[in-house]
């Protein structure tokens, strides 16, 4: 069997885009993260996931000139088919993992 | 700007560092992003939070290898895989165990914060060139001194530097400054308040190619023109004015006058040569000082001409002091007749001359503060780093034993420490940036340059310091902890770390109990020093005596209105129930204010290169009784001796000793320079301390007195003695003054004590600031020994358990670590003493009260000291002494 189970980080950058809609903005993924999980988030840890994601082809970019004309381009995100495969397959195989322990949280 | 301002910027060194880190991405969204993501954090959580925030993630970045890697050169600089590999290993070493890297960081970064911020001082007046002066290196200053006198330099008139400007071609242009000055100053409904500042040729500005921050500086007309303009400092700006562009036009009133401001200068500019003070205000030259009667007041300084070197400055300069000389014989020649020179130095020369005898000890003690705190802390340091590693000294056995380089495991060590250091000195430079901020604004302590700032050679400074201490203290541990005893640490049965082994750390003990001796002694010296002085005799009662004073030129006063003015004062306060006497003086002893005069005195015509000088004084009839300074030979002024009457003088006993020993002194004349007739002596009183040099050694100045009726002068000191509370006399001659003049400003009014004990106002700074210092070298010298002893009694606890077991008693123990504590510290304890006898010694011209190498402060400093280590050593023994044998067996 060869699945594709994403790391945490990987994990949750593509579940932010996955609920952002089509495309997303780091400083957008960043704050759906924290939002979500309640936590800080290193944006250097991302940063680093974000170039690793897109080397596995699971984003696509372009880059949007400033609307405004103030500061630089911003790099929108996209996931592509592979990603959602992937997030797919991971979560599987979370769930695997989880089924039948759930219990165990309702006692903690 | 409110707090949660989402227009608002990230921090500029935070964005630098991941500027850097993040150069070599393809796309710069990075930045923007985090930028982004900043102005959002600002927005809802403060600016405060948000900056926090931006530097997490800035240090983030620092310390993830990855974007390090990135943003490195391709082939990396040339620096071999290895040193990486290092370095990720030791920011790893320290991100696992963030208690003990914080604490060693803050211990080294307060050793490299002290000597940075001494440095940065020291830069600030003496390396670093004139700030927002255009090529400063052109400037020269132009003195006046007598050859056989090099050192004692004098100021020129006016009429000199027009004579000057306009007839040397050496020089591009010539200003002019009168230093300095103390202005009374009145913005708004605020209260007058003296400021520094200084007068300047209206060619000051221009020639200095100062940029000014807001409006202009003072330009060609305005002396002339009837409206006064005065240009406002920074600091001044921010403190008076909270920085705002509507200052331009705002009405000063300036020695009871009204000027308009124009300009407001850079931060930081003083008016010459880099003496360390931002000036608060600039007004042009007032017209007494411009006229025949000016005196010589006058700094003068050029820039000079394309291609003209200072050599060739000068020799135009003393060509023309000849030609000077020769037509003006007197007023280039002082009173011996020795023709006075002009002297030409360049700006960093001129800074460097400044100091006297007083600064060659001064820098030395900030040498000796620096020194031992750097000592003290890296002792520290090294210490703690030597117990860390000997905690792992398992892990390190076992790559020896697998075959690791002694060398390279040395050199992993060794990079943790520099790591550290370096992040010391980071944090050493990030406190010198907001102190000196502070400073920036206002709160610089007297003496200091308020315009410090963090500059590539403080920089430099600082991570040099780090880098050395890191390689140097660093080394030790990382030497001694790789040489362990192989089968030991391996089985777990630890080093049997004997005390008498314990070299490398016993050094690092000696050093940090070396450096608190110093510290403590020094402290102490100075302490006691002060003490004596303060008990020193002045030979004169300030107490219950209050002082107002004024200066007349701030009022519309010419000599008889001033006078009469003062007259009136004097006997609205004589009338009033609980004031005793009054009395009036142009300066008081001991304060800020003196005046020399240089004189002939009948009988002792000086030779050659000979300058008599003498303190001078007007005061009224019955000042000497109001001060308790006793006549004891002779009169005092009286009435009569007024105006019409003959000129008289009153000298103390060491102007007799120095002039006249063996004569009688009453009746004798005095001519003093600038003055056509002789006075004559008519009393003599007994000596008193009227300077802080009065108090080194036994002699005190000479003195001379005239009546105040006979000379004028704006300074108008009126003391007044009274039996009342001091706070109502000083209401009643506020008031009383009020009722006279509403507007005249009051330069100060205070305590005659309180303004006299500034004479030691250095000596008690000194020794506050060593004190300080002493106290925490302490506490780091008891932790330092604290943290060994805690180590080596938790080494031997097998040991212990087994000397408890077969009947050892708790008090053998205890006393016995207690006693290896004190062989320790003794070692260090008397290298202290040695080093500090010499430091004393060094410090004899500032110590004023008694001898420097004083007995029972040296004494005192041994003493605690050995308390320090038995104090150290306590807690370690009471715990090994109260452990149970048998678990500590069984532990093992």
């Amino acid at each position: 069997m060869s699945r594709r189970v994403l790391g945490e980080i990987e994990h949750q950058i593509l579940l932010a885009i996955l609920r952002r809609g089509s495309e997303s903005y780091s400083m957008e993924i960043v704050l759906e993260m924290e939002e979500r999980t309640g936590r800080d988030v290193s944006t250097s840890a991302v940063f680093i996931a974000l170039k690793r994601l897109q080397a596995k082809g699971y984003l696509d970019d372009r880059m949007v000139a400033p609307s405004d004309g103030g500061g630089h381009a911003r790099r929108y995100f996209r996931l592509t088919p592979q990603a959602v495969e992937a997030l797919a397959e991971s979560r599987q195989a979370y769930l695997n993992l989880w089924d039948g322990v759930e219990s165990v949280l309702d006692q903690a | 700007m409110g707090d949660h301002d989402g227009n608002s910027r990230p921090p500029r060194l935070a964005r630098r560092l991941l500027s850097f880190l993040t150069r070599r991405e393809a796309t710069s969204d990075i930045l923007q992003s985090l930028d982004d993501l900043y102005r959002v954090r600002a927005q809802e959580h403060g600016t405060g939070r948000a900056r926090l925030w931006y530097w997490r993630q800035a240090l983030s970045f620092a310390t993830t290898w990855s974007w390090v890697r990135s943003a490195l050169p391709p082939g990396r600089g040339g620096i071999p895989d290895s040193v990486f590999q290092d370095v990720r290993f030791a920011a790893r070493g320290i991100r696992k165990n963030p208690t003990f890297s914080i604490v060693v960081v803050l211990t080294a970064a307060f050793g490299i914060t002290i000597s940075t911020l001494v440095f940065s001082v020291i830069n600030a007046a003496i390396l670093r060139p004139l700030p927002h002066v255009r090529s400063p290196e052109e400037l020269v200053m132009v003195f006046r001194e007598a050859p056989s006198r090099t050192g004692q330099r004098a100021n020129f008139s006016y009429a000199d530097f027009e004579l000057i400007r306009d007839q040397t071609t050496s020089l591009e242009d010539v200003v002019a400054v009168v230093r300095w000055v103390r202005f009374m100053m009145r913005s708004g409904s605020a209260m007058d308040r003296q400021v520094v500042g200084a007068e300047v040729s209206e060619n000051y500005f221009q020639l200095l190619g100062v940029p000014m921050l807001l409006g202009r500086g003072i330009v060609p007309g305005d002396a002339d023109s009837g409206d006064a303009v005065a240009v406002i400092g920074y600091a001044r700006w921010q403190r008076d004015f909270d920085g705002s562009s509507n200052v331009l036009g705002q009405i000063l009133r300036v020695d009871g006058r009204e000027h308009t401001v124009v300009g407001v200068a850079p931060p930081g500019l003083n008016w010459l040569n880099g003496e360390p003070v931002e000036a608060a205000l600039w007004v042009p030259i007032r017209d007494g000082l411009r006229g025949p009667g000016g005196g010589n007041a006058l700094a003068l300084a050029g820039r000079r001409a394309a291609g003209v070197t200072v050599a060739q400055v000068q020799a135009e300069l003393d060509a023309l002091a000849v030609g000077l000389a020769s037509a003006n014989r007197e007023a280039w020649a002082d009173q011996s007749g020795e023709q006075v020179r002009m002297r030409v130095m360049t700006d960093r020369q001129s800074r460097v001359d400044l100091g006297g005898p007083s600064t060659g000890a001064a820098l030395m003690v900030y040498f000796v503060l620096v020194a031992t705190v750097m000592l003290i802390t890296c002792s520290n340091v090294a210490n703690l780093l030597l117990n860390k590693a000997m905690k792992r000294r398992s892990e390190i056995a076992m790559r020896l034993a697998l075959g690791a380089g002694r060398g390279r495991l040395v050199r992993q060590l060794l990079t943790e420490g520099m790591l550290l250091f370096l992040l010391a000195g980071s944090l050493g430079l990030f406190l010198i940036h907001w102190t000196t901020r502070l400073m920036s604004l206002g709160w610089a302590p007297q003496g200091i340059p308020a315009d410090i700032t963090v500059d590539g050679r403080v920089a430099a400074f600082a991570f040099a310091v780090a880098a050395f201490s890191g390689l140097v203290f660093g080394l030790a541990p990382a030497l001694q902890s790789t040489r362990p005893n192989l089968v030991g640490a391996l089985k777990g049965t630890g080093t049997p770390v004997r005390f008498r082994r314990l070299g490398t750390r016993n050094l690092f003990i000696l050093g940090q109990v070396a450096g608190s001796m110093i510290l403590v002694s020094i402290s102490a010296l100075l302490v006691r020093d002060v003490q004596m002085a303060t008990r020193l005799d002045v030979g004169f009662d300030p107490e219950n005596v209050t002082v107002l004073a004024l200066n007349l030129g701030h009022g519309d006063y010419d000599r008889a209105s001033g006078r009469q003015l003062i007259d009136d004062l004097t006997e609205r306060l004589e009338r009033r129930r609980g004031i005793e006497a009054v009395g009036v003086s142009t300066w008081v002893p001991l304060s800020d204010d003196r005046w020399t005069t240089r004189l002939v005195p009948q009988g002792d015509e000086p030779a050659l290169g000979e300058n008599p000088l003498a303190l001078f004084n007007a005061v009224t009839p019955g000042y000497f009784d109001l001060v308790r300074i006793p006549v004891v030979l002779g009169r005092d002024f009286t009435l009569n001796d007024d105006d019409d009457a003959p000129g008289v003088a009153i000298v103390n006993r060491a102007f007799v000793d120095e002039f006249w020993p063996d004569q009688t002194p009453v009746g004798r004349t005095v001519i003093l320079d600038g003055w056509e007739e002789s006075v004559e002596v008519v009393g003599v009183v007994r000596n008193a301390r009227y300077t802080s040099s009065d108090f080194l050694g036994d002699s005190v100045s000479s003195h001379i007195w005239l009546p105040r009726a006979q000379v004028e002068h704006h300074l108008t000191h009126v003391h007044v003695r009274g039996s009342g509370d001091q706070a109502s006399i000083a209401t009643s001659m506020r008031e009383d003054l009020r009722t006279l003049d509403e507007d005249l400003p009051i330069v100060e009014l205070a305590a005659m004590q309180t303004i006299t004990d500034r004479a030691l106002g250095e000596q008690r700074a000194a020794a506050v600031m060593f004190g300080g210092f002493g106290v925490a070298a302490l506490f780091l010298a008891i932790l330092g020994i604290y943290g060994v002893l805690a180590f080596a009694v938790m080494d031997r606890a097998r040991e212990l358990g087994i000397r408890m077991a077969v009947g050892g008693t708790r008090e053998r123990l205890i006393s016995m670590i207690v006693g290896q504590s004190l062989k320790v510290s003794a070692s260090g304890i008397l290298v202290g003493l040695a080093l500090s006898a010499l430091v004393a010694r060094g410090m004899r011209s500032i110590m004023v009260g008694m001898d420097s190498l004083d007995p029972s402060s040296l004494g005192a400093s041994v003493a605690i000291l050995t308390l320090a280590a038995v104090v150290a050593s306590l807690v370690p023994a009471l715990r090994a002494a109260s452990t149970d044998p048998v678990e500590s067996l069984r532990s093992e």
